[in-house]
């Protein structure tokens, strides 16, 4: 078996084809790791210099009613992980600041997308597009011929002629073929994490998630480099092999995912935004208002909180019934909106069930969902910084709302915090999730790469003894 | 020679069945494809109609009310709630400012599943600032929709390649070349015919089965013939593009597996990396002005004239206007302040979202020029704009959404500083907003431009071999 491995490597060594795909590859790499760099750096720039200024605007206000400041608002800002320069995922698609004010849950605003002309749709060149897209074709370019030429070159028969066991052939070209593959990844992960983890202000960057993100591509590669090997072993010739595993990467790269999209959007759709606000609007108008004590439910709320005191009007409370209501309020309308973002959560994942359930039909699919999720640019991590930005919302309103209901006085009209309060507010900060929670959480998608390795990979010594 | 070039390469692929393959798979993508795009629009007619049924409802309930007052009969709406109120008409009644599909809207998702199709500009808020911005799951917009535009730009060129790889390198390796050589007509003029003849077959097969289709899905496209013919032929001229392509592969290289691999390395060249690339390394040289920057400015803004707002209105009122209890006496002083408050906002921050405007605009023109480096990029931006689902569109809607917000604006504002209440017949002529499509879709220059490259391309490479009757290094 090892002089066919090397006998394999040898001529891959010397084909043209290979050094040209090769080259061109590592020219692509190169320009999406400068840019990427360069991108991630302004990007992560601007993120700590929005930060500051934010928080220097909240810091400096001038004494002001609470409600006012609460209404005057914060941003939220996303922060930028280490790996998201690997593979930008769904981060172009979803905006970067939240804006966090009184009474309202605002969505994440100002996507890259939206600001992009249309050529954005195209893609974007980044290390994952060449690791997940082009990558498939170099094994397609070194397997698809790995038996037909045997058959052309008539040497077939001079092999087996000659005694070699079928399986040792087949493993033969099998590794032959993923032996350059997994020397490149390897080399360009290296290359990648020694880059991470010495240039400045990269984030969050951990080798073990480049090194789940390396088994993960791995596994892909070894499930292409199979199936490759397979087809050519079922073809006349090797024309018939090239283009039967061009489709089969057309299929599986674009055709299934796209076509899941419309699956998904047609059996699960989305209401649009005026809707979802309609609904969240028409719970709100019957439950808790903060600014009106003649709503009924306030009114419950005035009866329950006296009745608690044990007193027999709100002026009697040990502190000021407004804000107290505001807050009560505040937290009613977060339910209602937490009641309608778990719906709208719930419809997001039935869609990502609808491409996940098709990975039967594409590994590519389980490979682009772990990658984005070991990345932090998934939705899965955009979902997990909008909770975050709400949970810290509803506590910042708290903050301010109790401030009116400890230190004002009951019907005191004009009260104003004082400026330096400001700053003992907390700051917000989100952190990822680690590496083990991510993995748990893909453990359906290492399942269904798991099984495109064994079947093939059985269909594959099965198919060589009958050669 | 030409007709028996004809007769013989109809029966080739008659009998080796290759031309039923093609209409099959041609028909069945169309087919899957136009009927996404369909569905796709149906949702939007669906959202559209369900978000019009709603104001028809609110509407109705407005006018019964406006009726009532009208004939002193009692109400049981708070008084800052009445429909006689122009504020209140301003406010809580805004009308609808929808984007209709255009006829062929289905042909291309294009940036339509990333804007909302209706906006409802009320009289007060920031009308300049609105967020257009559609709630979507940003995997689909990551993994993108298969419709008609996928259909042509990525899968049309591989049907070509597959098609027409092998003219002529199949001629040499069943040893059949040496023969035709032997016959009155030079190898070029031959395989030129023999291209023509399968362009021809191919686009016979790819106009016929899309006005089939489409017209099975949905006859209002012929009802605009001069974009139905603006788009058979950008696509007969991509089609060409990609048989020029594989002509000149096919004289340079002459070898049927060299042949297919090359023309892959150009498809995905032409259809991924090149678009990729220039996304990435444009949006590098020329990034999009930063909107954290813009936040961070105009919360600036904000904070430093927070005071002179106060000034003129107390901010309590100013964030909640509709919960001001004015007596009617006070009605005017109040919303002349709120107005003159909002003014003050306005006057700085509208500069700096202009800015931003302006230089997201020369951004965007600046990377659609490269538009030109990719026939697909071309493709893409013209089906983009024959759907009127491009870029272009949706700005325009907004600019279009803000000039109708003016005109909400300067209809009702001046009923309230006239004292004047509204009323039933009021409604009857209040400003409704109708989306016009301004946008020049710009077919019949792409249409040139695309067949000037396929042209230039065909002239420097295969120019020469035109003059001297020899093919290919390997003949």
């Amino acid at each position: 078996m090892k002089s066919i491995i090397f006998k394999e490597l040898k001529e891959l060594a010397r084909d043209g084809r290979f050094k040209i795909a090769m080259s061109t590859m590592l020219i692509l790499l190169i320009v999406a790791t400068i840019t990427g760099i360069n991108q991630y750096q302004k990007n992560s720039r601007q993120y700590v210099d929005s930060i500051d200024k934010e928080r220097n605007i909240w810091e400096t206000q001038n004494e002001k009613n609470p409600h006012s400041a609460a209404h005057y608002g914060t941003y939220a800002f996303k922060p930028k992980f280490a790996l998201s320069l690997f593979d930008y995922g769904v981060t172009k698609y979803t905006g970067n600041s939240i804006f966090l004010e009184a009474h309202n849950r605002n969505e994440a605003s100002f996507s890259e997308a939206s600001d992009q002309t249309s050529l954005a749709r195209f893609g974007t060149l980044s290390i994952n597009f060449v690791l997940l897209y082009l990558f498939p074709l170099i094994i397609i370019l070194i397997g698809y011929n790995s038996y037909t030429k045997e058959v052309e070159h008539q040497t077939l028969i001079l092999l087996k002629s000659q005694g070699v066991s079928p399986v040792k052939l087949a493993l033969g070209k099998w590794f032959a073929t993923f032996i350059p593959v997994l020397i490149l990844t390897t080399i360009i992960f290296l290359v990648i994490g020694v880059v991470l983890s010495s240039l400045e202000g990269f984030v969050f960057f951990s080798w073990n998630s480049l090194i789940a993100l390396f088994v993960s591509y791995l596994l892909y590669y070894l499930i292409i480099t199979t199936i490759a090997i397979l087809v050519s072993m079922w073809s006349k010739s090797s024309g018939i092999s090239l283009v039967s595993n061009l489709i089969i990467w057309v299929f599986f790269s674009f055709i299934t995912p796209k076509t899941a999209t419309n699956i998904a959007n047609n059996n699960y759709p989305y209401p649009s935004k005026t809707e979802f606000n309609a609904q969240i609007a028409e719970d709100r108008k019957n439950g808790l208002d903060g600014h009106n004590p003649w709503n009924e439910a306030a009114k419950k709320l005035e009866e329950e909180t006296l009745k608690s005191y044990g007193v027999d009007s709100i002026g009697q409370l040990p502190f000021n019934y407004a804000g107290y209501r505001m807050q009560k309020g505040e937290e009613h309308e977060a339910k209602i909106y937490e009641r309608h973002y778990d719906i709208l959560k719930g419809i997001a994942l039935k869609q990502n069930n609808t491409y996940k359930s098709l990975s039967f039909i594409s590994p590519f699919i389980p490979v682009r969902f772990l990658s984005m999720d070991i990345a932090n640019t998934s939705d899965n991590l955009h979902w997990k910084f909008t909770n975050a930005a709400e949970k810290y919302r509803v506590e910042k309103q708290k903050f301010l709302n109790y401030d009116i209901k400890d230190n004002s006085k009951f019907g005191e009209r004009g009260y104003k915090m004082s400026a330096d309060k400001f700053k003992k507010l907390p700051k917000f900060s989100f952190s990822p999730p680690t590496l083990s929670k991510v993995l748990r959480e893909n453990m359906q998608n290492f399942l269904f790469l798991g099984l495109w390795l064994v079947l093939p990979l059985i269909g594959f010594i099965i198919s060589s003894k009958k050669i | 020679m030409f007709n028996n070039n004809l007769l013989y390469e109809f029966k080739l692929l008659l009998r080796s069945s290759w031309l039923l393959i093609l209409l099959i798979s041609i028909v069945s993508l169309f087919a899957f494809a136009t009927y996404n795009g369909k569905k796709n629009v149906e949702k939007r007619l669906y959202d559209i109609s369900k978000m019009q049924m709603e104001l028809n409802k609110k509407d109705s309930t407005m006018l019964a009310t406006l009726t009532k007052i009208e004939k002193n009969e009692k109400v049981d709406v708070p008084y800052w709630q009445l429909p006689s109120e122009p504020m209140t008409i301003g406010f809580r009644h805004p009308r609808l400012a929808i984007m209709q599909p255009e006829a062929l809207s289905f042909l291309a998702t294009g940036q339509s599943d990333m804007y909302t199709h209706f906006k409802s500009p009320s009289i007060y808020g920031n009308n300049f600032a609105l967020d257009y911005s559609e709630m979507i799951n940003p995997v689909q917009l990551l993994f993108g929709n298969f419709d008609l535009a996928y259909v042509i730009i990525y899968i049309l060129p591989l049907f070509i390649i597959a098609f027409t790889y092998n003219v002529l390198s199949k001629e040499k390796e069943l040893g059949t070349l040496q023969l035709l050589s032997a016959q009155p007509i030079s190898i070029i003029t031959w395989i030129l015919q023999k291209m023509a003849i399968r362009y021809m077959m191919f686009i016979a097969i790819v106009i016929s089965s899309l006005l089939v289709i489409v017209a099975v899905f949905s006859l209002d496209v012929f009802s605009n013939p001069s974009n139905l013919l603006g788009l058979l032929l950008i696509v007969s001229g991509y089609v060409l593009f990609w048989f020029i392509v594989s002509y000149i592969v096919n004289i340079k290289i002459n070898d049927s597996s060299r042949n297919a691999l090359t023309l892959i390395g150009v498809w995905l060249m032409i259809v991924m990396v090149l678009p990729a690339t220039i996304n990435q390394i444009g949006s590098s040289l020329y990034p999009t002005p930063s909107r954290l920057k813009m936040i961070n400015e105009i919360r600036l803004v904000k904070k430093e004239n927070e005071k002179k707002q106060d000034e003129i209105m107390n901010s309590y009122l100013r964030n909640h206007p509709e919960l001001a209890q004015e007596s009617d006496k006070e009605k005017f002083g109040f919303w002349h302040k709120y107005f003159a408050s909002e003014k003050v906002m306005e006057e700085r921050t509208k500069p700096l979202l202009s800015e931003y405007d302006s230089q997201l605009q020369k951004q965007q023109n600046l990377i659609s020029t490269f538009k030109y480096v990719s026939p697909a990029i071309l493709m893409q931006q013209s089906l983009n704009n024959i759907a009127g689902t491009s870029e272009k569109h949706y700005n325009d809607y907004k600019k279009q959404v803000f000039e109708f917000s003016d005109e909400w604006r300067n209809y009702l504002v001046p009923m309230l500083f006239k004292g004047k209440k509204f009323t039933a017949k009021d409604y009857e002529e209040v400003p409704n907003f109708i989306y016009k499509n301004r946008i020049m879709n710009n077919v019949w220059f792409n249409i040139l431009t695309i067949f000037v490259i396929g042209g230039l391309i065909f002239f420097v490479f295969a120019g020469k071999s035109l003059r001297t009757p020899y093919v290919g290094r390997s003949l």
